[in-house]
């Protein structure tokens, strides 16, 4: 069970159906919180514990691949789960995506119950 | 690499915006005969949402509906309920245009190559005129919604400067 909860999108639309999904869940017992980009995200970390990620990856200033890399590369955030969820479908970039650290990947459009399935394998 | 045939385009947009619909919405918007234009031109409340290709094919993808079909995608996205077409309704817009668009991309890519896709640009307004420059006019898949319309359209054409490149490269490499 994770406390802590980080969604990073650029579209508000995207954070609040995801935001919808999680509050449905057993998975956030803690805050929610919402970034729009990578350099946002990594704001959020900084200043508050996290215990999983769910993550675009075309996002604007900087993307969810090279947000996922800075991730990996602290300490203090190399194990936290991330799950990346995306229009990007080619096999190229979901490899690039888990060679970078991902967790697991979803993509968009994706049902609510796809969401729950993943969480539940990740936490 | 040539150009992609219309009837290739018109049915991944289809199935596309078939796919989302179906997987978040719960309904399925009425297909309508396709055409082909260069302009957009709206005297009437309306959201145009634009997304660029870029790479080997190069072009543009975007969506086009009424202000009243804008609430009611973002009814059906966000499951809310919106009296006019504020930010909320004009990033669900976006939203929907960047699904529908990137599976697209995705599907032709398996055939194609990589091609990357911009951000969306979103355009609301009561009276605009938008013009789709280059060789190729926007392929036009339009789709009944409940009461109201809108389009998807697309332009997607090889990049002549990027196989020029490709070829200067291979002359140095040799």
């Amino acid at each position: 069970m994770a406390s802590n909860v980080l969604i990073v999108d650029d579209s508000a639309a995207i954070r609040k159906i995801l935001a919808r999904v999680l509050q449905q869940t057993e998975v956030v017992t803690g805050s929610i919180y919402e970034a729009g980009d990578g350099q946002q995200a990594l704001e959020v970390l900084r200043q508050n514990p996290v215990a999983l990620v769910l993550s675009d990856i075309n996002m604007p200033n900087m993307d969810g691949i090279e947000f996922l890399r800075e991730m990996r590369a602290n300490a203090n955030w190399q194990n936290v789960p991330v799950l990346m969820i995306t229009t990007e479908g080619s096999q190229a970039k979901v490899l690039e995506a888990v060679q970078a650290g991902a967790s697991g990947y979803v993509r968009k459009p994706f049902t609510a119950d796809q969401i729950k399935e993943k969480l539940t394998s990740l936490i | 690499m040539g150009a992609i045939a219309a009837e290739v385009v018109v049915g991944l947009v289809r199935e596309s915006t078939r796919t989302l619909f179906e997987t978040m919405m719960d309904e399925v918007p009425e297909p309508l005969p396709d055409y082909r234009t260069s302009t957009v031109q709206d005297s009437h409340e309306s959201v145009f949402c634009l997304i660029g290709f870029s790479g080997e094919l190069m072009g543009s993808g975007s969506l086009h509906c009424p202000g009243a079909c804008a609430k009611r995608l973002a009814s059906a996205l966000l499951m809310g309920d919106y009296a006019e077409v504020d930010a909320e309704v004009l990033d669900a817009v976006a939203e929907v245009t960047n699904m529908i668009v990137g599976n697209f991309k995705t599907a032709v890519e398996d055939n194609y190559g990589v091609i990357g896709i911009s951000t969306p640009t979103v355009i609301y307004g009561q009276q605009y005129a938008a013009r789709n420059f280059g060789a190729s006019d926007w392929i036009v898949v339009p789709f009944r919604y409940h009461d109201t319309e809108f389009d998807v359209r697309i332009s997607l054409q090889p990049d002549k400067s990027a196989k020029s490149r490709a070829r200067q490269l291979e002359t140095a490499a040799s």
